[in-house]
């Protein structure tokens, strides 16, 4: 006997197995949690979107294609109802909401381009918590097409075609945009170590100065 | 780096520069988790043979690896009944959660993160609590310090294999009174190394999957804490996972899954989870270890806890605690193991890692 997969589970609930659902629920919630926590940064928004995702997904359950995955199913509805949230809050710029539109960075530098024309030697040490803040932050300043598919290809493995699923885009443009991600990634963490190891040492330089 | 300069292994042009720029491509792919396994072998053999595509390589992943700084954070532990709360709301026809058979494993787990704010009733986390207070205050006044403290830590390890085991009853009764089961497949061997002919196929899987399905929430309670070379696994996804990415996370060996298994109802003295057998530590055979050794993970080998099937667990300071007094680090009679062994019948305890 092996575990139902997910997409029996919804079969049976949709047959009126009673804890199938639930299983589901308890199968994915904290993967969720953690997807709408990295995309909109915010654990309010994380609990939120989780429990309307998961609500959303129960009313709409006759209209799940038993063909397909679940779970790109209900990230898509996760993704939706956190790029609500984020809206409402309005916390994106227009200029990011634009950029969406379009099929990638086309602008940025890939991760190609960045890895041919970065040099061997490594960045400088920082501090692991001073690491996890700046990473914080350039992720949370990505514009929201290229944030969406870096969370969803790095932090949760998922494979591209789901990814496409999720985000009603092609898996060529999947690929794109992740590749942009990366570069812009790789730029913005390097430009802002460079900043702050500037302004560590213009510190310490005025503490010998006085 | 241009494409051209890849081409230490081909002739330069249009196309060969196509080809070293797909190559570079699948250098991300593989980072994340992408290939298929004929894919990623390709990938391999390229990078043996092309120092410059490695070089590269390398760079991407020390590009990457300040992303994993970013951890985040887990969720609320009532964030499942507020989820079932509101479909409840949304639906008032809902006959998901109230007739749930897993109702109560909500609220084992409430139990479990001892949510005072709603009253409940002493609780085994409420005795567990009242035991690290009189440790500590033992660790205070009483001449024998890590003898109280070795025990505080018994106490603590009792409880993680009550928390397992509730999971494992969870699971059975999802999966109509089985066990919970990896992908191990039959015939594999559940040690690392020897013939290649034979695959090596995880035991730990099995365990693995209460994490990876939501039957057990927290990774940290497959973490004795008297096991001094044990870490907890700290991932933001178990899901995504199929295993324990080391052997470290898990202090626990359990029923071998590939031999002949009992049902749930059937077997309730049956050993199926217990700190980790001293035959195996280190994920190979010690011939040097008696079969009468108790378990590593307790100072001293003074001795091991035990969950049988039955729910109940058990300090015992004697491996002979199956049916009929049978050991449960072997198997009746088997001397040496290549990690092809299995027990001799559904009460056979063996417990692997």
């Amino acid at each position: 006997m092996k575990t139902p997969t997910d997409e029996q589970l919804m079969a049976e609930h949709l047959n009126h197995r009673p804890d199938a659902f639930e299983l589901l629920v308890r199968r994915h919630s904290a993967e969720l949690y953690r997807f709408v926590y990295r995309f909109t940064n915010s654990s309010v928004a994380a609990e939120d979107v989780a429990q309307e995702a998961f609500a959303q997904a129960y009313l709409s359950a006759d209209k799940f294609d038993p063909s397909r995955k679940f779970r790109p199913w209900l990230f898509t509805i996760a993704a939706n109802k956190a790029r609500d949230w984020l809206r409402k809050r309005s916390r994106r710029s227009e200029v990011a909401l634009d950029a969406r539109i379009d099929g990638g960075d086309e602008s940025g530098r890939t991760y190609a381009d960045l890895l041919a024309d970065s040099p061997d030697d490594s960045l400088p040490e920082i501090e692991l918590e001073e690491q996890r803040k700046v990473v914080r932050r350039i992720v949370d300043a990505m514009p929201e097409f290229l944030r969406e598919v870096l969370i969803l290809a790095y932090y949760h493995r998922m494979p591209y075609r789901e990814i496409a699923e999720v985000l009603d885009v092609p898996v060529g443009t999947v690929k794109s945009r992740l590749h942009s991600a990366v570069g812009h990634f790789g730029t913005a963490y390097r430009e802002m170590i460079d900043f702050e190891q500037e302004a560590i040492e213009s510190r310490r330089a005025k503490v010998e100065w006085d | 780096m241009t494409d051209q300069d890849y081409n230490s292994g081909g002739g330069a042009g249009r196309e060969s520069g196509d080809f070293e720029r797909s190559l570079v491509d699948r250098l991300l792919d593989e980072e994340l988790d992408q290939l298929s396994p004929v894919e990623r072998e390709a990938l391999i053999e390229a990078l043996r043979r092309r120092p410059k595509l490695a070089a590269t390589h390398g760079k991407l992943q020390r590009l990457l690896e300040p992303l994993d700084q970013w951890s985040a954070p887990s969720p609320p532990t009532y964030l499942i009944d507020k989820i079932l709360d509101r479909i409840v709301a949304a639906d008032v026809n809902a006959p998901v959660v109230r007739e749930s058979t897993l109702l109560h494993i909500s609220q084992m787990e409430a139990e479990d993160h001892a949510d005072y704010s709603r009253g409940s009733s002493f609780t085994f986390r409420d005795l567990l609590a009242v035991a690290a207070v009189l440790a500590f205050f033992a660790l205070l006044i009483v001449p024998g310090i890590s003898e109280a403290r070795s025990r505080a830590q018994q106490v603590a390890c009792a409880s993680n294999l009550g928390s397992i085991g509730r999971g494992v009853h969870a699971y059975s009764q999802m999966n109509r009174g089985q066990l919970p089961q990896g992908r191990m497949i039959s015939g594999g061997r559940w040690l690392k190394g020897g013939s290649v002919r034979i695959p090596f196929t995880s035991n730990g899987e099995n365990r693995y999957v209460l994490l990876r399905f939501g039957y057990i929430a927290n990774p940290k309670v497959f973490v004795c804490p008297s096991d001094r070379n044990a870490q907890s696994l700290e991932i933001a996804n178990p899901q995504a996972m199929q295993d324990f990415p080391d052997p470290r996370n898990c202090s626990y060996d359990s029923l071998n899954m590939g031999g002949p298994l009992p049902r749930m109802d059937d077997a309730a003295n049956l050993p199926y989870m217990a700190d980790a057998n001293p035959l195996f530590e280190g994920g190979q055979f010690n011939d040097a270890v008696s079969v009468s050794a108790n378990s590593g993970n307790h100072a001293g080998g003074r001795g091991q806890n035990v969950w049988r099937l039955g729910g109940q667990v058990a300090w015992t300071v004697t491996p002979n605690v199956g049916y009929d007094g049978d050991n449960i680090w072997q198997i009746q009679g088997v001397l040496k193991y290549d990690g092809t062994e299995v027990q001799s019948s559904p009460r056979d305890a063996f417990l692997v890692p």
